[in-house]
């Protein structure tokens, strides 16, 4: 049988429900191997990177702090690597790197260095997180997924950007230091439900468990 | 209104059968590899002037109007400004320059001024030579192009052909997942939602409520199109190998248009040298 | 020949409990050429089918052969099947890769890693045996929906196939395009060899088959040749099914006596007693004869008359003038979507805004639900201005509901409960409110409210998204209801209780609904009055009736007309006097009645049977 029909017949298979199976096929075709599936997962979370990358308003959340904004562009890296393992999460990070190095405005963003090289390590980080977390909790290994994916991105770029001598350390590291607490929380988030919602497309859930009580819902 | 269609200078290859249109992928794509890191590279007044010439005769070339050139640019244009006095603003000069005016470590300096113009020239050369190429190719060049040059790469083990059907992938779902962010808001605008507003957390959550969804349908097409794919025989060879019905070949205009790309790249690297602002 | 020996296929590999397998112990043996059809109601096993003879999934038992390959047993074979057989699904979209049409068709032989000569040769074919050769060099993305289809079936001609599995093709397309299709698909399976497989919902498309097979929950239910399985009407029924209409009526004349047609018909033309000639229904389309029509009624007068008269009608809920949109303007890429619409709504009524693909319905939803402002014209809400700036379109969006052409987009929650109180918290009702508004929306469009409040929207079937996406809009308690093609995609008998629900939408006092589609077959029997465009403008306006009076126009446009009044031009060529201004099953029966009366008392036919009864009838 060929890599690419087993990797969907053994997607299927994990469809099957065993309490808590990994949403990802990488467990049943190795992590590393290549298979069509996973090209397609690449490519189409490649394509959410440019939509968030070039959709004025839409790739980030406006903080309320003089900074600026938190950007969300490395949600789908993050997600390539919880969902499709560590190759899915290196090219989806190349990709964004390329985004963020074609569309930057300023111009240490035009270094490759500083906006291609750390994003490789983007989905890498939370593929390792993840999958060593899995067997605890989904969630939990969502959501810390998510949290080391931005703080890789964060803490990685601006090690570039000192390295590089763009900024001093003294200075920029105070600067962004908030931003990317609030960065790693709303990855952390936005990562637990994806993932969830990758989960239950992928297990074909019908039903939610319910979380409150009747009376303090709208429906 | 919720229109981003409109707003996307992405992939809009304007056929019009000019000279830069019709040169092979391959000569663009390496000209502008070429010229990025030369531009990356330079820091010299000249070196800029030379480099405003090369783009004014590409502009010249290419028949592309220069107004919707830097039409597409005007989108960018707040963050660039607002990147400029960052800029200006952290300069750390060296002890030497007379400041104009400084408060903790913000300062304002004519050397910080000056080099703070120069980085945003660069800026606007990079995305100059980006937006050409992308104005002058059409995507499917692109990725041939691509898939030509980064072959070396595959012998070495690197799934090279893979990446090529990646970015194949995105493009063609980019214009497609534009219209469907489209269609979300709208129908969340239709049933009362207010875009732009609320506290943190709400935004975060209204954010969630765009991308579940986009997401959830992203999923969702992942399983039909690589059934699609398979079913038409991708991957059946080793390596991700296809063949190629389009054969891209060098014209002597390519080669010549190489070779003057690489005189103005040594040209600019040269000035860069010796020139001494 | 592909055989399926007691093929067993579950989803869930260990077969867990209470997962029924998606396809149980079939067994099928379709022949090189040949022209099979596949019916079943959703979820039946239709495309779990295909892609177990595509190879993309394999039996958990049984075996499947394809001119003696099984799949299974290695990697060579697995090709060897791929290439074999070819699949077309659904929505191109999904299965379109490349950018233009010529790559795209390349794609399969590239990937086959043929040299160029023959990719070029295999191209040139399949563009020719589809006649696509005039949009080869175009980009995919300028084609319309058809096209796109045309070049997914070139796609896969490419791989030169012995079997083409086509899942719901037809399911997008609509009038003489998908009519067009089938005569391709069967010039494929005649001159070329090919087997044809083509799944579907519309009953009509298949009378020319030559075996149809039925699917029910994962087993093969009945398989032979139309005539055989369209005699079994209540059994097809009772799955879900459906005979085509013209069966229907065959069924009802010959009980009431009529015998010159057999008792199963498949083609209009049986009824007055020609032999079915299968070829010749799929072969040639002739064109619908309409000069005999536009004679006897005089050119429908209403055109000017209603226009100008509703227009003037201060009093209506929307006025256009002049309305014009263009997307992407001020680009390169400008595609002018309304240019010129005048056009009045009156309140309290079922309007229909009929036209063809790309003719600016969908454009004219966003602006009439405050999506959108309109670039030039005015377009007055309940006597407001919405063009100037001081206008909220909150205001509009307020009392507007929308249900979208593609509900998958419509809902966005994860939830049906959280989806359908999405309205109600925006407005911040109280929760006990709110939860009683959910209800109530979700029991008015037929679901139940338990059952579905915590189901996830990812797991409803395309009719239980439309319904859940209709509830939603009905939880805001807006005052006029906007559909958008809510038909496309449906099954039988999704199509038939949706058409109940808007039934029962429409009893309701104070609420305007406003229908854009591309068939009149979805509003005759519903719309108050209809309005045609034609690319952005007003075309014309008239009641439903005198639409159907107006066939060659429609023709023109594309514009599908009901199944009813379709069988009624088909007959007329040699039934004359017969009216073709039939809404349904039961005008048609009796149109035909008339007809034949006069036919016979003018003494043109020999006596019939039926008209004499029909005339003792009261
Ligand atoms: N990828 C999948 N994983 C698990 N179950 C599936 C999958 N696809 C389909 N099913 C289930 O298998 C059964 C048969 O589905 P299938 O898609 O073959 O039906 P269908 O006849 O094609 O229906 P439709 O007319 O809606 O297209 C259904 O119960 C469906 O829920
Ligand atoms: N987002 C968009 N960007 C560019 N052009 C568009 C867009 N939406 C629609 N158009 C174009 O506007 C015209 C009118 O489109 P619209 O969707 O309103 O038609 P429609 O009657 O609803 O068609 P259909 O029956 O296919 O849904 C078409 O030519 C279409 O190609
Ligand atoms: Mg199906
Ligand atoms: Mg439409």
């Amino acid at each position: 049988m060929s890599e690419a029909s087993e990797s969907i017949g053994n997607t299927s298979e994990t469809a099957s429900g065993e309490p808590a199976p990994a949403p990802t096929p990488a467990k049943q075709v190795g992590p590393w191997r290549l298979t069509t599936e996973r090209i397609v997962i690449t490519g189409v979370l490649a394509a959410i990177t440019i939509v968030l990358g070039v959709v004025p308003n839409i790739g980030f959340i406006p903080l309320p702090n003089a900074v600026g904004n938190a950007t969300i562009e490395h949600i789908p890296t993050i997600l390539g690597g919880v969902t499709g393992g560590p190759i899915v999460g290196i090219i989806s990070g190349l990709i964004f790197g390329l985004v963020s190095f074609f569309r930057a405005t300023v111009p240490f963003f035009k270094d490759p260095t500083v906006a291609i090289l750390p994003r490789l390590f983007i989905g890498l980080t939370s593929w390792a997180v993840f999958a060593g977390l899995k067997r605890v909790n989904r969630v939990l290994a969502a959501g810390v997924a998510g949290f080391v994916g931005a703080a890789t991105n964060t803490v990685l770029v601006v090690g570039a950007l000192i390295v590089r001598g763009y900024f001093p350390a003294q200075v920029i590291i105070p600067t962004v230091a908030l931003q990317a607490v609030f960065e790693a929380i709303i990855a952390a988030i936005i990562t637990i439900v994806l993932a969830q919602t990758f989960f239950v497309l992928e297990n074909r859930l019908v039903r939610a468990p319910e979380t409150k009580k009747r009376e303090e819902l709208p429906y | 209104m919720i229109e981003f269609s409109r707003y996307i200078p992405f992939g809009q290859y304007v056929n019009n059968g000019s000279r830069i249109a019709n040169l092979d992928p391959r000569t663009k794509l390496v000209g502008a590899l070429l010229l990025v890191a030369a531009i990356s590279y330079i820091s010299r007044v000249p070196a800029f002037l030379l480099c405003l010439a090369f783009c004014l005769l590409l502009q010249q070339m290419s028949r592309i109007s220069l107004l919707y050139v830097l039409r597409s640019l005007r989108p960018f244009a707040i963050l660039l400004l607002f990147a400029l006095v960052f800029e200006v603003l952290f300069y750390v000069p060296n002890n030497a320059t007379p400041l104009l005016w400084h408060w903790w470590v913000l300062s304002i300096s004519w050397e910080g001024i000056f080099l703070s113009l120069l980085g945003l020239a660069r800026v606007i050369f990079l995305y100059y030579l980006v937006a050409m190429l992308t104005f002058t190719t059409s995507l499917v060049d692109l990725t041939d192009g691509l898939e030509v040059l980064l072959a070396p790469l595959q012998k070495i083990g690197i799934p090279t052909n893979a990446f090529v059907m990646v970015l194949v992938i995105a493009f063609k779902f980019v214009p497609i997942f534009v219209g469907e962010l489209e269609r979300l808001m709208k129908a969340q605008a239709a049933r009362g939602m207010r875009f732009g507003e609320g506290n943190l957390v709400q935004r975060v959550a209204k954010l969630a409520s765009l991308l579940v969804p986009l997401f959830a349908s992203a999923f969702k097409r992942v399983k039909t199109l690589s059934v699609a794919l398979e079913a038409r025989c991708f991957g059946g060879s080793k390596g991700w190998q296809r063949s190629k019905r389009r054969l891209l070949q060098f014209q002597r205009v390519d080669i010549f248009s190489l070779v003057l790309t690489t005189v103005v790249v040594v040209a600019l690297v040269a000035i860069n040298l010796i020139s001494p602002w | 020949m592909i055989e399926l020996t007691n093929v067993t296929f579950n989803y869930s590999a260990q077969g867990e409990e209470g997962i029924p397998p998606a396809l149980h112990d079939v067994n099928l043996r379709i022949r090189e050429g040949e022209l099979v059809a596949i019916i079943g109601h959703n979820g039946s096993g239709k495309s779990t089918l295909t892609r177990l003879v595509a190879a993309i999934l394999h039996p958990q038992r049984g075996s499947i052969l394809v001119d003696g390959l099984n799949a299974a047993a290695g990697e060579e074979n697995l090709w060897a099947v791929r290439q074999r057989v070819g699949v077309v699904f659904q929505n191109p979209d999904d299965q379109l890769i490349a950018s233009t049409v010529i790559d795209e068709i390349a794609f399969g032989p590239e990937n086959l890693t043929l040299p160029r000569q023959e990719i070029e040769e295999r191209v040139r074919e399949a563009l020719a045996l589809l006649e696509l050769e005039p949009y080869a060099q175009m980009a995919l993305s300028e084609l319309s929906i058809s096209l796109k289809q045309r070049v997914a079936i070139a796609g896969v001609l490419a791989m030169r196939p012995r079997y083409l599995l086509l899942d719901e093709p037809t399911a997008m397309v609509s009038g003489h395009t998908a009519r067009q299709l089938l005569r391709t698909l069967s010039r494929l399976a005649r001159s070329q060899g090919i087997a044809v497989i083509h799944i579907t919902h519309f009953m009509h498309e298949i009378t020319s088959f030559e075996r149809v097979i039925v699917m029910d929950a994962g087993r093969v239910l009945m398989d032979g040749a139309p005539a055989e399985i369209f005699a079994r009407v209540a059994e097809l029924q009772a799955v879900g099914l459906d005979v085509p209409m013209v069966t229907h009526l065959g069924r009802r004349l010959f009980a009431q006596g009529w015998t010159r047609a057999p008792e199963v018909v498949l083609a209009p033309s049986q009824l007055l007693g020609q032999a079915f000639d299968p070829a010749a229904e799929t072969a040639e389309l002739a064109p619908p004869d309409f000069s005999r029509g536009q004679r006897e009624f005089a050119e429908a007068p209403a055109n000017q008359g209603i226009e100008t008269q509703t227009t003037s009608d201060e009093r209506a809920l929307f006025v256009l003038k002049d309305l014009v949109y263009t997307h992407q303007r001020d680009t390169p890429f400008a595609q002018p979507a309304l240019q010129g619409l005048t056009l009045a709504l009156p309140a309290r009524r079922f309007i229909a805004l009929v036209g063809p693909g790309g003719s600016g319905k969908s454009t004219l939803v966003d602006l009439l639900a405050g999506l959108l402002r309109p670039h030039g014209g005015t377009l007055l809400f309940d006597g407001a201005d919405t063009g100037v700036a001081s206008f909220k379109l909150e205001r509009l969006r307020a009392r507007v509901g929308v249900v979208f052409q593609s509900p998958e987009l419509q809902i966005f929650e994860e939830t049906v409960g959280k989806d359908v109180s999405f309205g109600p918290r925006q407005k911040k009702v109280p929760l006990a409110e709110s939860r009683r508004l959910v209800q109530e929306s979700l029991e008015a469009v037929g679901l139940s409210y338990e059952d579905y409040r915590t189901r996830y929207t990812y797991a409803l079937s395309g009719g239980q998204k439309r319904r859940v996406a209709i509830a939603g809009v009905l939880a805001l308690q807006p005052e006029v209801i906007i559909f958008d093609e809510p038909m496309a995609g449906l099954d039988p008998r999704g199509r038939a209780e949706l058409f109940k629900l808007l039934q029962t939408l429409k009893q309701r006092d104070n609420l305007t609904i406003i229908y854009a589609t591309g068939s009149l077959k979805d509003v005759i029997e519903l719309a108050d009055s209809i309005h045609v465009l034609e690319r952005g403008r007003l075309a014309f306006s008239g009641a439903p009736r005198d639409m159907l009076r107006r066939a060659e126009a429609l023709h023109s446009l594309d514009i599908a007309l009901p199944e009813a009044a379709q069988i009624a031009l088909s007959l007329r060529a040699s039934l004359p006097a017969l009216r073709t201004d039939v809404v349904d099953l039961e005008e048609l029966v009796s149109a035909f009645h008339q007809a034949q009366n006069a036919e016979a008392s003018s003494g043109e036919m020999l006596d019939s049977p039926l008209s004499a009864r029909v005339r003792e009838e009261p």
